[in-house]
């Protein structure tokens, strides 16, 4: 799931500001899978562990304080819609998302000869912030989807 | 299909068979403690299949029903019977001997436990 420029993403009680890029990545951690007497081919395949995987992609213009760290539980809450209206407007939440790592990238200068400076750097900076997300009890998924 | 006593006991998941040795049970020779140079058979080698595979469920009451019936054939162990693999491979006179699950009941589309089931010819 991909939602590009959120109206909101909510770490907690902090609002995050100048958020470009919200994603929910799931893979399976433990495959279970067989194959038969058969043949050649797998007959049986299921996801019997999964992880669900929370990506903030933050635009930063000034330098930031690092208060969140690996480890730390939080709620999230994204709002979001397709257009600028109230239509189609969706909210997804999270109520327990541990942080898995916050990275900083610092980008080229675009244009004028890709030259590294530390006004580029500023004007490209960007935080990555990923989370896992919790289920309640393990059968309920670990986010829901709400019309706003 | 396989079956076991004309049961199908493993055919809600996935399952394989490991065919038994073939041949002869070899010992070393040894006299008074001390081993000595060669083998002498004690006899056929012990015909052993195991089934490896998965019990699938729609939830956790429908795996302990099959672990249920899985339990019943365990306890007629002294009843021997024809055992038949999916490939039509069978054995007779076989003792369900042992049924060894996964350390964990796995749950994701579906209720399942991998297992190893061991079938023993005993005489």
């Amino acid at each position: 799931m991909l939602i590009l420029s959120p109206e909101t993403v909510t770490l907690g009680t902090i609002t995050l500001d100048r958020v470009v890029a919200f994603t929910v990545d799931r893979a399976a951690t433990v495959m279970a899978e067989h194959w038969s007497d058969l043949g050649p081919f797998q007959v049986y395949a299921d996801a019997a562990e999964q992880r669900v995987v929370f990506t903030i992609v933050q635009e930063l213009r000034e330098s930031r304080d690092g208060w969140i760290k690996p480890g730390d539980l939080t709620s999230l809450a994204v709002r979001f819609g397709p257009t600028a209206g109230d239509q189609g407007r969706r909210t997804l939440t999270c109520a327990a998302a541990v942080v898995e790592s916050v990275r900083h990238e610092l980008g080229r200068q675009r244009g004028g000869g890709g030259a590294f400076s530390a006004t580029a750097a500023a004007r490209e900076a960007r935080r990555i912030i990923k989370l896992i997300g919790l289920s309640s009890d393990g059968q309920n998924d670990v986010f829901a989807l709400d019309p706003l | 299909m396989s079956s076991y006593k004309g049961l199908d006991l493993f055919g809600s998941g996935p399952h394989r068979f490991r065919l038994p040795p073939m041949g002869q049970q070899v010992q070393s020779r040894s006299a008074f403690g001390a081993i000595l140079p060669g083998v002498d058979s004690i006899g056929a080698a012990q015909v052993v299949v195991a089934v490896n595979g998965r019990l699938t469920a729609f939830d956790h009451d429908q795996l302990r029903e099959r672990l249920d019936d899985l339990r019943i054939q365990l306890d007629l162990w002294p009843t021997a019977g024809v055992l038949v693999s999916n490939t039509a491979f069978s054995w007779n006179t076989m003792s369900f001997a042992r049924f060894a699950p996964a350390e964990l009941v796995d749950r994701g589309r579906e209720v399942s436990l991998a297992y190893e089931a061991l079938f023993i010819r005993r005489l």
